[in-house]
């Protein structure tokens, strides 16, 4: 006998069901969770350098990669904690790999988590891994189309850090188009411009993510 | 993207739905696909073919039906619009609501073989 079972159940992934599980475990102790996501070299770990000296004492890095423990090292020199998730090839962080990494990596009396997916616009954009919010990091040199073609990435973001900003007179790169196509994907989302070599932007990204951890509790 | 991980948990619920029903086989598994999911039909079908191996899953029909809108309601949560526009209005109760890009994917309904009584 053939019967039909009417269903419309939502489908999970695994790791959406761990996200949910550090989403509350972050939320308990009172840490803000930002996961970083953007191409290789869009200034992510730069843009996290720039940010260790107003954080110090209150904030942890996990950094996500495919090979070398380099970004690591850099967060440590620049005053953070870090921790190193190796991927071993694979593209993207997922909710377990968190939850491994903080079976080893105590994170103590912080404020915020950070934490940096491996350089790719794609696959991070479509996971949770118990994260507040994304933030795109997009910078100038990779040109101003990166905005409308990954669209993904700043619907699932809130908001969008626009980087090298200084570089901006030698390159033929339209950031108000930038700007526009952004929002269409997502119109909430909160823009900024910063430069890690100047330090420009990166004060005020810190007053709103400061307004945003408070709003949280 | 991820649709390993998908066709484990899509695997996990029709297997426990079938065995709540006695079913001894599952003939189909109708999948609603959001159109922004970003995930790959083809792909998932494989996925799912290679772990419905020894299941009672094994040989199902997977069918794929897009969603073209969700709907999400103070009310009655959110949920799929199928081919229907979405609007301000919730289907069910008649509230306010509001239609938002289909991110997600549903199992739709499964066709089970069950054991006569």
């Amino acid at each position: 006998m053939s019967k039909t079972i009417k269903l419309e159940k939502k489908v999970l992934s695994k790791s959406a069901e761990i996200a949910k599980d550090l989403r509350k475990f972050f939320k308990e102790r009172g840490i803000f969770v930002i996961n970083l996501i953007g191409s290789p070299g869009a200034g992510k770990t730069s843009f996290l350098e720039s940010l260790a000296s107003r954080v110090k004492g209150q904030a942890a890095v996990i950094e996500g990669d495919l090979q070398t423990d380099e970004d690591k090292r850099r967060i440590e020199k620049a005053g953070l904690p870090a921790y190193e998730i190796n991927t071993i090839g694979a593209c993207h962080l997922d909710a377990k790999m968190i939850q491994d990494a903080l079976e080893e990596f105590p994170l103590g009396e912080i404020k915020y988590l950070f934490i940096e997916n491996v350089g790719n616009l794609v696959c991070p954009a479509g996971f949770e891994i118990g994260e507040d919010f994304k933030v795109a990091i997009i910078s100038v040199t990779e040109g101003d189309d990166k905005p409308a073609k990954y669209p993904v990435a700043l619907r699932n973001s809130r908001a969008m850090v626009v980087t090298k900003i200084d570089l901006l007179p030698h390159l033929r790169c339209d950031v108000e188009r930038m700007k526009r196509d952004a929002l269409v994907s997502n119109p909430d989302l909160e823009i900024f411009e910063s430069s890690a070599s100047t330090g420009e932007g990166i004060d005020s990204f810190m007053e709103w993510l400061a307004q945003q951890a408070a709003s949280r509790e | 993207m991820h649709e390993l991980s998908i066709a484990q948990d899509i695997c996990e619920s029709v297997e426990r739905t079938a065995i709540e029903n006695n079913a001894v086989q599952v003939k189909t598994i109708r999948i609603l696909m959001g159109e922004q999911s970003h995930l790959e039909k083809r792909s998932l079908a494989f996925c799912l073919e290679s772990i419905a191996q020894d299941t009672v899953l094994e040989n199902a029909k997977i069918e794929f039906i897009p969603n073209q809108a969700d709907m999400e309601c103070p009310k009655c949560g959110r949920f799929p619009l199928y081919d229907k526009k979405g609007g301000e209005i919730c289907p069910k109760c008649g509230g306010a609501a509001k239609s938002l890009p289909p991110m997600d994917i549903y199992i739709q309904e499964l066709v089970l073989d069950v054991e006569d009584d």
